[in-house]
This record gives structure tokens, C-alpha cells and sequence, in this order.
């Protein structure tokens, strides 16, 4: 992609709504996962894998899918206000967060967990409701996908089964790159060396 | 949580306070074991051992390539980004092994190259170089137990795949072919 965003717009969107939205539907997720796994610390990351619990990872899942409606949701619309290469990448992006959603789904149907739905639509319309011009909607783009990494980071070491944190991973690797595609289109590298939490 | 300039939220500090990071923090890790088994700690310091190599090789090479006279100021600039930040995973990998008391300074990186012939020659090494990256760490993520050390893991491979898409942008190929990165050549 070599088009650049070019309209000055204000990518200062209010991301306050962003961040609103996103608690709001990982909320049952976290909730979810929170009770699963007993409550407790939550500082406490190091240490190695007790044995698989599909009760705990249909509960990380679950979180991790209400982020994935919200991704799916929000793209589309995004692409919309996007013209040319940008908008094809938004809806290439659009479609890997479909996929990502639907192998959740039936992930956690296999573990014979109740995958959660997605919100009604104009929940996620009226966070777009600000967004105006390419170059913010380019950036509220990053901004979700920021989230993305942040969500699936934390989701990676919370999974019990090695290979469901291996797909989960080859998800984050996904989002990356989706980042590292809208920041190029707003005129920037890429800006972490380690775009997720650590746990010290 | 700060804010950037006229009070507006920087997209770090939304990365900072995501309300996903804030909701996933909630959320409690499974309670670890009280002692690790020996065997598997092994496995899993080997594992990090062998990335910390590949980080450190890529970053030297990084660096020679951000030097490299023949490549144009673009390239040259995407590679010192690279070589910043490999160093800083690096220093991280380093960090999490001496944790767990195995020396990073017993495991020296081999001196590598990039092929600097042209721009062209430079970032298809490079997209090899972060490709093979990316399976490394997924291939890991198989295998590592030590929860700490699989957050770490996947922080690398993120960092990788952000490069590998960057790189991909940089061929005029698409940045993200496929919705599941394991580092399989899809090109």
C-alpha cells in the first residue's frame, strides 16, 4: 500500500467512547473468566501452566470474542469513510476479524462452552458517530487495533491448552500486522518493540 | 492516565488505559504451581534461549543494514527502527532468563548479514528474517509452560509480526495475507 492518509482531519476522535465501548463488551467476558478462574490476584503471571482447564479457557475465549464482534463490527463501517487502497485494506481487515470470530465460536463450542454474541449493530454504529475524514477514521482504526493487542496479549499466557495459545498468538500476529499496515497509512513505523504487556 | 496535547488522548495512552487491558488485568491468572518441574523449566529456557539468538542476530543485522551506504534513506530508516527495537527485546529475553538463573551471557548470537546488495535484496532477507521470527516464537508458544514466559513470547512474536507486515508494505505485497500469522510463507 503506498497511499498515505493526506486530509488533516482531527484523529483526535473521542476515544473516550472507544475505550467505553470496549469495556462494555468484554465486561460478561471478563466476568466470566473472572469467576471461572476463583477470583484472586491478578499480578501474578509467572509461573508454569497447571493443567488444562476448559472451563478457564472458554472464559478467556469468550473475552477475547466479544473483542472480535467489536472489531468485526466496527471495520466495515470504518471502510466506509476510507477511499482506495485504504479502504480495501479495512475490508481485508474486516474479514480476518470475521474468521477470527467465527473459529472462536466454535472453539468454544467444541469446549462445550456458550460462545457470546454479538451486541445489537447501532451500538457499535454510534461509536463511529465522531469519526470524520480518512485520516481519523484511520486512526480510530489504530486505536482498536491497539486494544486488539492489548486483549489477545493478555488472553496468550491465560490459556491452559499450548495449542489454543497457539492460535491465539497467530491471532495477535494478525492484529500486528494490521497495525503496522494502518500506521504506515498514517505515515508512521512501527512504534513498540514489545506491542504487548509483559508481565514482570 | 496522561493526555496528549489540549487534553486529547494519545493513541499510547489509550493502549495504556484500554479499557480491554483494564478488563483483562481483572482477570486472574489459574494459580501456579508451587514448584516447577525441572524438566520443563529446561525445555522452556531453551526455547527462550534460542530467540534470544535469533533477536540478537537480527538486530546486528539491523544495525549493519541502517549503515549500509548502498540502501536508500528509507530503508535505512526502517532498519535502525528494527535495530532499536530488537535490542530492546533483547534486553527483555536476557532479563526473564537471568530471572530464572540462566545467564543470557552464556548464550552469544551469531553474527548475521542482510543481503545489502539493493533495497529490494535487503527487505526480501528481511522479510525471511522476520518470518522465520515469527514460526520460531509460535513454535515455542507449543511447547513453553511458565506462564510469564509465554506473555514475553508472544510480545516477541507481536513485535516480529508488525515488522513483518511493515516489511511487506515496503515489497508492495499485502501486509496481512492471511488471518492466522504462524510464519508460514504465504507470499
Amino acid at each position: 500500500m503506498t497511499g498515505k492518509a493526506s486530509d488533516p482531519e482531527d484523529v483526535t476522535t473521542d476515544r473516550r467512547q472507544l475505550l467505553r465501548l470496549a469495556a462494555a463488551v468484554t465486561a460478561g467476558g471478563a466476568a466470566a473468566w473472572a469467576a471461572s478462574c476463583g477470583g484472586g490476584d491478578d499480578d501474578d503471571d509467572a509461573g508454569p501452566t497447571d493443567t488444562t482447564n476448559p472451563q478457564s479457557d472458554v472464559a478467556v475465549l469468550n473475552a477475547v470474542l466479544d473483542l472480535e464482534h467489536l472489531m468485526a463490527a466496527l471495520y466495515p463501517l470504518a471502510a466506509a469513510r476510507l477511499a482506495g487502497e485504504a479502504r480495501a485494506l479495512a475490508r481485508a481487515f474486516a474479514a480476518h476479524e470475521r474468521e477470527h470470530a467465527r473459529r472462536l465460536t466454535t472453539t468454544i463450542e467444541r469446549l462445550g462452552g456458550a460462545p457470546n454474541g454479538a451486541r445489537p449493530a447501532e451500538v457499535y454504529a454510534e461509536q463511529l458517530a465522531g469519526v470524520r475524514g480518512e485520516r481519523a477514521a484511520l486512526g480510530f482504526l489504530a486505536d482498536l487495533e491497539e486494544t486488539a493487542l492489548a486483549g489477545w496479549g493478555a488472553a496468550v499466557p491465560r490459556l491452559s491448552d499450548r495449542a489454543l495459545r497457539q492460535t491465539a498468538a497467530a491471532v495477535l500476529a494478525c492484529q500486528a500486522e494490521h497495525l503496522a499496515a494502518l500506521r504506515a497509512a498514517l505515515g508512521e513505523l512501527p512504534a513498540l518493540a514489545l506491542p504487548t504487556e509483559v508481565a514482570k | 492516565m496522561s493526555a496528549g496535547p489540549g487534553g486529547a488522548l494519545t493513541r499510547r495512552d489509550a493502549l495504556r488505559a484500554g479499557a480491554l487491558a483494564a478488563a483483562a488485568a481483572a482477570l486472574p491468572a489459574p494459580a501456579a504451581r508451587a514448584a516447577a518441574d525441572d524438566a520443563d523449566l529446561a525445555r522452556d529456557l531453551a526455547a527462550v534461549t534460542d530467540l534470544l539468538r535469533r533477536e540478537r542476530r537480527a538486530a546486528d543485522a539491523y544495525a549493519a543494514a541502517s549503515q549500509a551506504p548502498q540502501l536508500s534513506a528509507r530503508v535505512r530508516r526502517l532498519a535502525a527502527t528494527f535495530a532499536a527495537h530488537g535490542r530492546e527485546r533483547v534486553a527483555e529475553l536476557a532479563e526473564a532468563l537471568e530471572e530464572r538463573d540462566a545467564p543470557a551471557s552464556a548464550f552469544p548470537g551469531v553474527a548475521e548479514r542482510l543481503a545489502v546488495r539493493s533495497d529490494a535484496a535487503a527487505l526480501r532477507a528481511a522479510a525471511g528474517l522476520e518470518r522465520a521470527a515469527v514460526a520460531a516464537c509460535h513454535e515455542a508458544l507449543g511447547t513453553i509452560d511458565d506462564r510469564g514466559l509465554a506473555a514475553l513470547v508472544a510480545a516477541v512474536m507481536a513485535g516480529r509480526a508488525q515488522q513483518l507486515g511493515a516489511v511487506r508494505l515496503e515489497l508492495g505485497a499485502d501486509p496481512s495475507p492471511a488471518p492466522f500469522e504462524t510464519g508460514a510463507r504465504v507470499e
